[in-house]
């Protein structure tokens, strides 16, 4: 019996493969088989790493003739398991850590019913067999003849199912699920609010609803809120239900979006200032220079602080260029040619009046969006025979003089900033959703007043001589938004809480494992391959000696081959034709290409053939000696 | 003399090796290249690739075989990423992802800043199981991959969601130190489908003599050592640097730097084996004539 299981089980597998190698229709058993194949070389190096322990610790127990070198030995494969297996000193990883969000642990059915959104219909059984998309199966299902789904759909999950069935009908249905399923829908008593609010300052304030705010992640059975949880968006929350158990984690919710942080600031930049809705959440003390921060930090609120108080740079006026290089000449020796010309071609990298002009003025034109299936459906419904998945919305915008002048001294306005210039533009005319757009883009992919003066630093630093003073008027700046935007990514990671401290890969750099390998492992395994080099040459040297014609012929052969993988081939056989068959570096390949291919191809096929004839008698169990030499 | 180069203590040959090698390191000694057959076929492989092609890259390999082969692997991702095709990176040996991620960080990371993991790139780590490992993803690749070498889901990475199996690439690379490395690839992703798998691949020095029998049938190319990772440098250089009149830098040029210490230790083997047989037949004659 000790020996017919594994008998069994090596003929099985064996003929298995076999047969998925012959037989389509069975391909999927050899997948089958080789994935529990592959599953057990995973056990093997655990039993590969016990038999090695257990090896070293009779010696060290024994203390045979090198012992000391198994002490090693075990100290290393302990050190590297313990710091690898247990991800010593490895941060969570980024890519899974919800940064800006709060959770409390909830399942599906955890869920309160009034998030249970439904809609006539029925789920599409795809004639491939696949079921609903993964990130869904949790949530969806079909109820009578409704399609039901727990808690708020995300866009991601919307655009599986949008995947999974290309009918217009399915997609319709999915739209309508989605927007039906959006946090915010059912917050019905801000509308009832609306009419009941008397002042401006209520009505702003009644307004509040959960969109955008909360997120339920089936995958990871966790209620989400994004950054700080007012009152209002506690009092929403807690009106979804009013079990206990939902009160508690919303209770519980609550406490951990909001969360205290506080860190200490070198410096305040001069041009900071919170923003009315971002006091409510943040506060800054600048006697003690303490910012404070409610709940986690968003990566975009970390984003927009950070950048808020420097200007983006602006196309300087000939008069402005010339009056900036002198005062940084008055710091310092006067600068050579090549500096001033470093100096202007930094400038002439800044964008210009034109550039912003021409863009906004493309963005003015209708933007061109996709229907809806919804849209496409109604179309379809209606006979339209040929579809057509795009639209146009919107109308053309084009500046009036008023927008046109603002634009013309924002360039010349050092001051102003590109938000200052969004509101005024809105004031004076129209601006579309895209021309919006390009004023963001613009103020986020151009350079800071810093960065451009960094950039003039080190560019004329390559082509000549800088004052210490002039390194420090073209730097100050940069500097301190450095320092600013460290302190935001500080109060980025102090505010989050951790969800999976176990996600980071064990050999992330600056850890115990990292070291050990880096330090330890890669040079040693290194040293080992490089000595073969040594002890070649010794060997070479001492053993090959041209006996008789075997040997003669063989060394020879090394002389071509040694001669032909390196220049020395060439250069030996230089005055000889380009397309000469006796070129060195020609007769090496013709050594490998030939004698070598068809020699070696020899002995291949003679390994094969034993192969298949050794592999049978295993399969067969006639040849039984992989199991050991033991008596059943 | 004769008696003394008879005798010759070992250590002086270790010496003159370490001269041999450490001088031209010292003194930046390069030679130039000139590509063959063999490594042009494999730039060709990849050179004709399009825009958005899938390229699987293996890299069975260690630190200890990493003096040989990373100068191809870097130049393999450099060309790769030059073609802007999509790169699926893994490893089917245990320190196979160090590799990967030190090539990552050598060439994507520096130069091609602009692409984005899961998008442009991923890593899909190590796998046990050797050639089981192929075995498998030949056919079903989602089966055994189902995470990324981070954990993330593989159905969340934009670049993996219309990757079945093997089949679907439009070429393996394959860089590899021994086993499992080129002879599992060609053995278990090639020989059944021939006609939907391309190969190419590198490795080390005492290996190309044995994959030459899958040249260029199974195998499109390969690259022998250092050697052949010059060559191939050779000719990524001259079609990505030179033709727009760049100056190389030196990282797509390591190999070419490594083949001059190489030259110089193989003129020394070459010297070595003739003083060691001049020395064989002057013994053998004076046995002879005592005899």
């Amino acid at each position: 019996m000790k020996r017919t299981i594994p008998l069994f089980i090596t003929a099985a597998g064996g003929f298995v493969l076999i047969l998925s190698t012959f037989i389509p229709m069975t391909e999927s058993w050899g997948e089958v088989a080789s994935v529990w194949f592959d599953l057990l070389a995973a056990i093997a190096f655990i039993l590969g790493g016990g038999n090695l322990v257990k090896m070293h610790l009779k010696k060290i127990s024994d203390q045979k003739k090198g012992w000391g070198y198994s002490m090693i030995t075990i100290v290393a494969f302990l050190a590297m398991l313990v710091a690898g297996l247990f991800k010593i000193g490895s941060t969570p990883a980024v890519d899974q850590e919800f940064f800006g969000e709060s959770f409390v642990p909830m399942t599906v059915e955890e869920l309160p019913d009034s998030l249970t959104f439904s809609l006539p219909g029925t789920i599409y059984e795809r004639k491939d067999g696949e079921g609903l998309p993964h990130s869904v199966r949790r949530q969806m299902s079909q109820n009578g003849n409704k399609v039901e789904f727990r808690g708020w759909m995300q866009s991601s999950q919307k655009s599986d199912l949008m995947k999974y069935e290309d009918t217009l009908e399915w997609q319709a249905l999915v739209e309508n699920l989605y927007d039906l399923s959006q946090p915010g829908k059912k917050d019905s008593n801000s509308k009832k609010s609306d009419k009941t609010a008397k002042t401006k300052k209520e009505k702003t304030k009644k307004k509040i609803t959960l969109k955008g705010k909360v997120a339920y992640y089936a995958n990871h059975q966790s209620l989400s809120f994004k950054g700080y949880m007012t009152e209002e968006h506690k009092q929403l929350l807690l009106a979804l239900d009013d079990t206990s158990t939902w009160q508690e984690k919303i209770e519980e919710l609550a406490k951990k979006a909001r969360k205290k942080t506080e860190i200490n600031l070198r410096e305040i930049p001069q041009r900071f200032q919170l923003e009315v809705n971002e006091q409510t959440y943040l506060s800054l003390d600048k006697t003690t220079k303490k910012l404070t921060l409610l709940g986690p930090m968003t990566a975009s609120l970390r984003d927009k602080l950070a950048r808020r108080p420097y200007l983006t740079s602006k196309s300087l006026s000939v008069e402005k260029r010339a009056q900036f290089l002198k005062r940084l000449e008055a710091r310092g020796a006067p600068f050579t040619e090549d500096q001033r010309k470093a100096f202007h071609n930094v400038l002439n990298g800044t964008w210009t009046l034109d550039q912003l002009r021409h863009d906004l003025s493309a963005a003015g034109f209708p933007e061109e969006i996709e229907k809806t299936s919804n849209v496409l459906l109604s179309e379809k419904k209606t006979g339209i025979k040929i579809l057509k998945n795009k639209k146009k919305v919107g109308k053309h915008v084009v500046f009036n003089d008023t927008q046109n002048a603002l634009l013309a001294s924002f360039v010349d306005d050092d001051a102003m900033t590109f938000r200052e210039l969004k509101k005024k533009l809105k004031k004076a005319g129209d601006l579309s959703d895209g021309q919006e757009g390009i004023l963001d883009k613009f103020r986020e992919n151009n350079s800071t007043v810093g960065e451009r003066n960094r950039q003039i630093y080190f560019e004329i630093l390559k082509v000549g001589a800088v004052s210490e003073e002039q390194k420090e008027e073209l730097l100050a700046e940069y500097r301190q938004a450095d320092s600013w935007r460290r302190s935001m990514g500080e109060l980025y990671f102090a505010s989050h809480s951790v969800k999976y401290p176990w996600s980071g890969i064990y050999r992330h750099q600056g850890n115990p494992f990292w070291w050990l390998y880096e330090y330890g492992f890669k040079p040693l395994t290194a040293t080992m391959f490089a000595m073969l080099a040594f002890y070649v040459a010794s060997a070479a040297f001492r053993a090959f000696r041209a006996k008789n014609l075997e040997a003669t012929l063989l060394l020879l052969t090394a002389f071509i081959i040694l001669l032909g993988r390196t220049f020395a081939g060439v250069y030996i056989t230089d005055s000889l034709a380009a397309d000469s068959e006796f070129r060195i570096e020609k007769i090496s390949v013709t050594i490998l290409q030939v004698f070598n291919t068809a020699g070696n191809r020899a002995i291949m096929i003679g390994i094969a053939l034993g192969l298949a004839s050794t592999s049978l008698k295993v399969l067969l169990g006639v040849d039984r000696s992989y199991l050991g030499s033991g008596e059943e | 003399m004769v008696k003394f180069l008879k005798n010759l203590d070992r250590r002086y040959i270790f010496l003159l090796m370490l001269l041999a090698v450490g001088i031209p390191i010292l003194f930046q000694v390069q030679f130039p290249e000139k590509p063959s057959g063999i490594a042009r076929d494999v730039f060709n492989e990849v050179e004709q690739l399009k825009e958005g092609d899938k390229v699987l890259l293996a890299f069975d390999f260690d630190p200890a075989s990493e003096g040989e082969l990373a100068p191809m692997a870097t130049s393999f991702v450099r060309h790769c990423c030059e073609k802007k095709v999509k790169l699926y990176f893994l490893a089917l040996w245990p320190v196979g992802p160090q590799m990967v991620d030190d090539t990552i960080d050598r060439v994507i990371k520096k130069d091609f800043p602009q692409l984005v993991y899961g998008v442009d790139y991923v890593n899909l780590g190590f796998k046990s199981g050797n050639e089981g490992v192929i075995k498998v993803i030949v056919t079903n690749l989602r089966g055994l991959y189902t995470t990324d070498a981070k954990g993330t889901n593989i159905d969340q990475i934009p670049m993996c969601q219309k990757v079945t199996n093997l089949q679907d690439f439009d070429l393996i690379i394959n860089v590899s130190a021994g086993y499992p490395g080129t002879k599992e690839w060609v053995q278990y992703a090639v020989s059944p489908y021939p006609d939907d798998i391309t190969l190419v691949a590198g490795c080390t020095g005492v290996q190309a003599p044995l994959f030459y029998p899958y040249y260029p049938e199974q195998l499109k190319g390969l690259l022998g050592a250092i050697k052949g990772a010059a060559e191939y440098e050779e000719l990524v250089v001259a079609k990505y640097d030179k033709e727009k009149v760049k100056e190389p830098d030196p990282r797509y040029q390591e190999a070419k730097r490594r083949m001059g210490p190489q030259l110089v230790a193989h003129l020394l083997m070459v010297m070595l084996i003739i003083v060691g047989n001049v020395i064989f037949f002057m013994s053998r004659s004076q046995k002879g004539e005592i005899s």
